[in-house]
């Protein structure tokens, strides 16, 4: 009885090793395609990592999904002072693993930060996402155009965008930081290469600097949008397939941003921060957008998102007061997307575009905008931005002409007119003043 | 008393001599030093602190919980392997007093190298505080949140039973009850309803709740913790601690993301005379959003309670008592089996305490194979089957658990004695006496002699 | 069992052991139905070849197996009783002492356990470092001795509570002719003093010299008991012992006991004991080499009864409702006398 119970034992002890042995083929492809390799000592890592990475072997897949429910209950607890740790040891128990990175990194600058008033916490926060990406991601993954992405997104939208309430802190912060490295916006790259030491803590280097100023600039090191490019740019070269084009995307997204507001106008003394248009990058930026249009003609929000891009460019040439450049601009945006275009001439498509508040005629609706553009014009001829102020004025100017013209009678002029452009005027410059005062 | 006294200065020389401690030993020194500077908090003085604490403990924990597990299972089956225990069973020795003697020298060598232990992270947070940069809020924040015991209140409770009550009786009355729907699940149902709508706060209205604090020390600032969840980011709102007619009553406004869990530092003059806090959020969005209070998480009050020092003291016994337990659950494996099977068994036991969350999660679970056609999913003869094993199983685990001190200490809330002593006495006085007694009693009539 | 029950140390009567397996399927029937008693005062022999039951029926006496059948009563109880344990002293046949405690730590630790306070035991580890000779390794770890010291130590312990009953697997094993000699002495004045001994050996010399009764055990059961001089008597003949005779008075004597018996009688010179012998070249070659004398080897008093005859001389007169002592049996005769007065066994 033993003898025919140990040989029964034996038989299915062999049938199931076949099993298991047949499911490797499969299970080798999906590690392949996921990018999780799970034996392979990991270049670069240290000792730790390669040590841990081999020894736990299988296990670390395991070990990984325990650390992340820890740090998805801490996390859900509120109790987040765990969670850079926790980032740390699951994305480098699974280094090669590109989604882990960028999950983590984006986890800790977007959810994380957001539960914190102060708007230092939340520069820690985005900043503990960055460095995850960049300075631990980018080591053990190099070749990873998942974390570039993320990277270059985190720059981009987190830092360089408006959505959040502390946005401003984040561009003061990084500026502040690059002004120290860099000494100015734009700076002497050749010189740049001897701080190799300085640019190694947020792993730059001249030379590709230098390169991407060449290819997308001139920029401004300061802001968040050329380093979004940066990076970007050095993801591309291992991009494939999707990221290709999310990439490409990210490089003109964030040269598009360059050119809205990729200009740093700083003046401590009078406490001036503001971001304001970078008209000397819009040539190469429609080259961008050109490239991607011709290599991913089959995407729609490629063309989409150029479009959208054209309008707000022939808004802020307008406004400094470049108004063939704006023309060209407009008779290129008619000339490609004709069917979203109602207006004739660009004289009707700058208050074309705020014809809801300017076709209500109502003057509670135009006069913000209105003064707004005044506004503008006061404050940047307080700057000694001659061009924009004039745009600016320009702009008021059309806004105005354009609620007016639908006066229908003496009647109407009396009830809805608009007070005299001049007037308004007088009233922009003084609240200007007073900006500007409450900032010194 | 001599008996025991020996057996366990015995027990506690072998355990000594085992490659096995003495590696883990090695290790636990290895963690304790080199842990602290190779991990990393949120970038603050007061995040760093909290990781140490938690990590340097939590490793240490776990080792030690392995240190006591081993040589719980090898201290009475490596002896019957080795006929070293012959010589003790064939002396006038109870059986009780063989085993006894055995867990007091593991419980010795468990608090040696616990006391190591906590006073080698003790000393290594005193160090890191004076080495590491750290601003005045910084430190401010350790001071008042972490360095210190702060016992937690929830808010006075609403009274919403007898509402409940009422409104099932309606119901009924109504023939509004859903078919296949029991009277206490459809109240519990109501009641959860009703707590619901008592914590949403609409647009332009205020919610309040009262805190019954007694007596505080007048220099020791209160934090009030909270948790919203609304449909959308940014959500502006206004905090009032403090009665109106207090002049030095606080006022915050804020504009916070849901989901979060904020503090607010309260100034103890708000405290009202006789002991009570009342604390009122206004929703002042401009747009029309309900903000939400989830009633199982509602605003807590924190408050100094004691020192730090005292705090880490507790939380100390508290894991002691708990690696009391585990190597009497080891030793009492080493008793009913051999050795490899039972590091085995002991091995399973602590895993299943250590997910005894989990557990919990399943038990609270009614439908573990879900059909999504029709509005409600009946549980099937599986599912009934399965809640039943895992609400078994943790009706068995739950008493075993351990509160989350370390958790607790590094959040600076406290751990009152009333804790320490509910451990003690469910996990060495009741658990570890009936294990004591079930090994006993086996060892009483498990034939020692048989050939290895 | 006709005696008196005071005089049974171990009863055994229908002794079963069997061996199960995991699925309790009987595997081996080690000790089959054997019966016996062991007397106090007597040395019991168990004898047998290896797998006989000799080690398993040590092990049911001592508590260590548990019976499978029949009866078993150790000191009038259970032998897994606290009672019985505090009265027996055990030398297993392999050193089972933890090896990281010295001579003098586990003679204080296995006395802890009998619960002696600190100054009996203390004067118990005296003398029986001086007893068994290892004095000067009080301070050595156990696991360092060679094979003779740890049996050395392994008696001790058997005798720190000064047992009524010495159960010894093996106690020669490992030892020089000097060292066994000494343990056979030693176990001779226990059974002087009233204390009765179990032993179990292959030796079956040192047998023969120190037991008054033994048992032979073969596949569990027993197949030969009863006093040894009975046993060994080979019946049915007869031996003198005479001086050297000349061949005249050989010749003689030879013709007439042919005459008298009608068949040719055996003549051959007397054997020397090969341990006499060997004790007496070794105290010789001593006496030449004019080395020291070794120290005489002093039983520990509280095992000779020493200490109980002082305590007594010297205590007041016990009360009436007192327990009566325990009488020691008659002093038995020296072996060598025995052995001699055997072997001058007329027709």
């Amino acid at each position: 009885m033993n003898r025919f119970a140990n040989t029964l034992l034996l038989i299915a002890a062999a049938g199931l090793i076949l099993l298991a042995g047949a499911q490797h083929e499969g299970l080798r492809r999906i590690k392949t395609e996921q990018s999780i390799v799970p034996a392979d000592p990991v270049e670069n890592a240290s000792p730790l990592v390669a040590f841990t990475t081999v020894a736990l072997g299988g296990f670390r897949g395991l070990v990984a999904d325990a650390l992340w429910l820890r740090a998805t209950r801490l996390q859900d607890e509120g109790r987040y002072f765990e969670l850079v740790q926790l980032s740390n040891w699951i994305t480098q128990l699974e280094p090669g693993f590109g989604p882990v990175w960028a999950f983590h990194a984006w986890n800790l600058a977007y959810n994380v930060s957001v539960k914190y008033s102060e708007p230092e916490d939340r520069w820690r926060w985005l900043q503990s996402g960055i460095q995850l990406l960049r300075d631990k991601g980018l080591v053990y993954s190099p070749a990873s155009a998942e974390i570039y992405r993320e990277l270059s997104w985190l720059f981009f939208h987190k830092m360089g965008g408006l959505s959040d309430q502390a946005h401003w802190y984040y561009k003061r912060r990084w500026a502040d930081e690059m002004e120290s490295l860099l000494s100015g916006p734009r700076p002497d790259f050749e010189a740049l290469g001897q701080k190799k030491e300085k640019l190694e803590k947020y792993r730059l280097d001249a030379v590709s600097m230098k390169q991407v100023d060449e290819m997308y600039g001139p920029l401004d090191w300061r802001l968040s949008q050329a380093h979004a490019i940066y990076w970007a740019a050095k993801g591309r070269i291992y991009a494939k397939g999707f990221y290709e084009v999310a990439l490409d995307r990210m490089i003109f997204q964030a040269m598009a941003e360059a050119f809205l507001r990729g200009r740093l106008v700083r003046d401590d003394e009078k406490g001036i921060f503001i971001t304001s248009p970078n008209l000397e990058i819009l040539p190469r930026v429609l080259a961008a957008y050109e490239k991607a249009l011709t290599e991913h003609s089959e995407e729609e929000n490629i063309k989409s998102a150029h479009e959208g891009f054209l309008r707000e460019a022939i808004m802020i040439v307008y406004s400094h007061n470049r108004v063939d450049q704006a023309r060209k601009l407009f008779a290129d945006l008619k000339k490609r997307y004709p069917q979203h275009v109602d207006a004739d001439t660009l004289e009707e498509f700058v208050p074309g575009g705020m014809s809801d508040y300017l076709d209500r005629r109502a003057p509670r609706e135009a006069l913000p905008l209105i003064e707004g553009a005044l506004y503008q014009s006061a404050l940047w001829t307080a700057l000694g931005e001659d061009d924009l102020a004039e745009g600016n004025r320009q702009i008021a100017k059309l806004y105005w002409d354009h609620f007016m013209e639908s006066a229908v009678s003496e009647e109407w002029v009396e009830r809805m007119a608009l007070p005299p452009l001049k007037e308004l005027a007088e009233k922009a410059e003084k609240q200007a003043a007073e900006f500007l005062m409450r900032q010194k | 008393m001599n008996r025991i006294l020996s057996i366990a200065a015995v027990t506690l020389r072998s355990a000594i001599r085992s490659r096995i401690v003495v590696f883990m030993m090695l290790l636990l020194v290895f963690i304790l030093v080199g842990l602290p500077p190779a991990i990393r908090g949120d970038g603050t003085l007061t995040g760093y602190v909290q990781v140490l604490l938690s990590y340097t403990l939590g490793f240490a924990g776990i080792i030690l919980s392995i240190v006591s597990v081993w040589t719980g299972c090898t201290a009475v089956s490596a002896e019957i392997k080795t006929h070293q225990l012959d010589m003790v069973v064939t002396k006038p020795v109870p059986a009780i007093q063989i085993w006894l003697g055995k867990w007091l020298g593991i419980l010795v060598l468990s608090f040696v190298l616990l006391l190591f232990t906590f006073g080698s992270a003790y000393g290594g947070l005193r160090w890191a505080m004076t080495r590491r940069a750290a601003d005045q809020k910084d430190l401010q924040k350790l001071r008042e949140q972490v360095l210190v015991a702060r016992e937690q209140i929830p808010p006075r409770e609403e009274g919403l039973a007898e509402q409940a009550d009422n409104l099932l009786a309606v119901r009924q009355a109504e023939g509004g009850i859903p078919e296949g729907l029991t009277a206490a699940a459809a109240r519990r149902v109501i009641e959860d309803n009703l707590r619901l709508q008592a914590n949403s706060v609409p647009g332009g209205y205020s919610r309040q709740w009262i805190f019954d604090i007694g007596v505080l020390p007048a220099d020791r600032p209160l934090f009030l913790r909270y948790t919203f969840s609304a449909p959308r980011d940014d959500i502006e709102g206004m905090w009032l601690a403090g009665s109106r007619d207090n002049r030095d009553q606080a006022v915050r406004r804020v504009t916070e993301a849901p989901g979060g869990f904020y503090t607010w530092r309260i100034p103890p003059a708000a405290v009202n005379r006789d002991g009570t806090l009342p604390v009122e959020y206004g929703n002042i969005n401009s747009e029309p959003v309900t903000v939400i209070f989830p009633p199982e998480k509602p605003p807590m009050l924190l408050f100094y309670h004691d020192s730090f020092e005292m705090n880490f003291l507790r939380v100390f016994l508290v894991v002691f008592v708990r690696i009391a337990m585990l190597s009497a659950i080891g030793l009492t494996a080493g008793t009913l089996f051999s050795q490899p099977v039972a590091l085995f068994f002991s091995a399973w036991i602590v895993l299943l305490l250590n997910v005894g969350r989990y557990i919990q999660s399943m038990a609270a679970t009614q439908t573990f194979f879900p059909v999504h056609d029709g509005p409600v999913r009946v549980p099937g003869l599986l599912d009934k089957l399965l809640h039943l094993f895992f609400a078994a199983l943790h009706r068995m685990l739950h008493p075993l658990q351990s509160p989350d001190v370390l958790g607790a200490l590094a959040a600076g809330e406290w751990v009152s004695w009333a804790t320490v002593a509910a451990e003690a006495a469910v996990k060495i006085v009741i658990f570890s006496g009936l294990l004591a007694l079930l090994s006993a009693f086996v060892l009483n009539r498990r034939e020692v002699g048989l050939p290895s | 069992m006709a005696e008196n029950a005071s005089n049974l140390v171990i009863e055994a009567a229908e002794l079963k052991k069997i061996f199960r397996d995991f699925w309790r399927r009987p595997k081996v029937r080690a000790v089959d139905g054997i019966s016996f008693e062991v007397r106090r005062g007597e040395v019991f022999g168990l004898l047998g070849p290896n797998g006989s039951g000799k080690s398993t029926t040590i092990k049911m006496i001592l508590g260590l197996l548990h019976p499978s059948g029949g009866r078993l009563r150790v000191l009038d109880q259970s032998p897994r009783h606290v009672k019985t344990k505090a009265r027996v002293g055990y030398l297993p046949e392999h050193s089972y002492l933890y090896p990281y405690l010295t001579s003098e730590e586990t003679l204080d630790f296995y006395g802890k356990l009998f619960d002696l306070n600190g100054r009996e035991r203390d004067k118990r580890i005296e003398q029986l470092l001086e007893m068994i000779g290892l004095q000067h390794a009080r301070h050595r770890m156990v696991g360092e001795f060679s094979k003779g010291m740890a049996r050395r130590i392994g008696l001790a312990q058997a005798l720190i509570n000064d047992p009524d009953l010495v159960v010894l697997d093996e106690p020669t094993s490992g030892l020089d002719p000097i060292g066994c000699r000494q343990v056979k002495d030693l176990i001779v004045t226990l059974a002087k003093r009233g204390k009765t001994v179990l032993m179990s050996s292959h030796l079956l010399a040192d047998v023969e010299d120190v037991c008054d009764r033994i048992a032979i055990l073969y596949n569990g059961k027993i197949h030969a008991m009863g006093p040894i001089r009975e046993l060994l008597q080979e019946k049915g003949r007869s031996r003198i012992a005479l001086p050297e005779l000349s061949p005249d008075s050989v010749a003689r004597v030879l013709a007439l006991l042919r005459k008298e018996f009608g068949s040719e009688p055996e003549l051959d010179h007397p054997q020397l004991d090969l341990e006499k012998f060997f004790l007496d070249v070794v105290e010789k070659a001593r006496r030449g080499a004019q080395a020291e004398a070794p120290k005489k080897v002093s039983v520990a008093s509280y095992l000779t009864g020493e200490d109980r005859l002082q305590q007594l001389a010297t205590a007041p007169a016990p009360a009436k409702n007192a327990e009566p002592e325990i009488p020691a049996p008659p002093p038995k005769p020296a072996p060598e006398t025995d052995a001699k007065l055997s072997r001058l066994v007329k027709k």
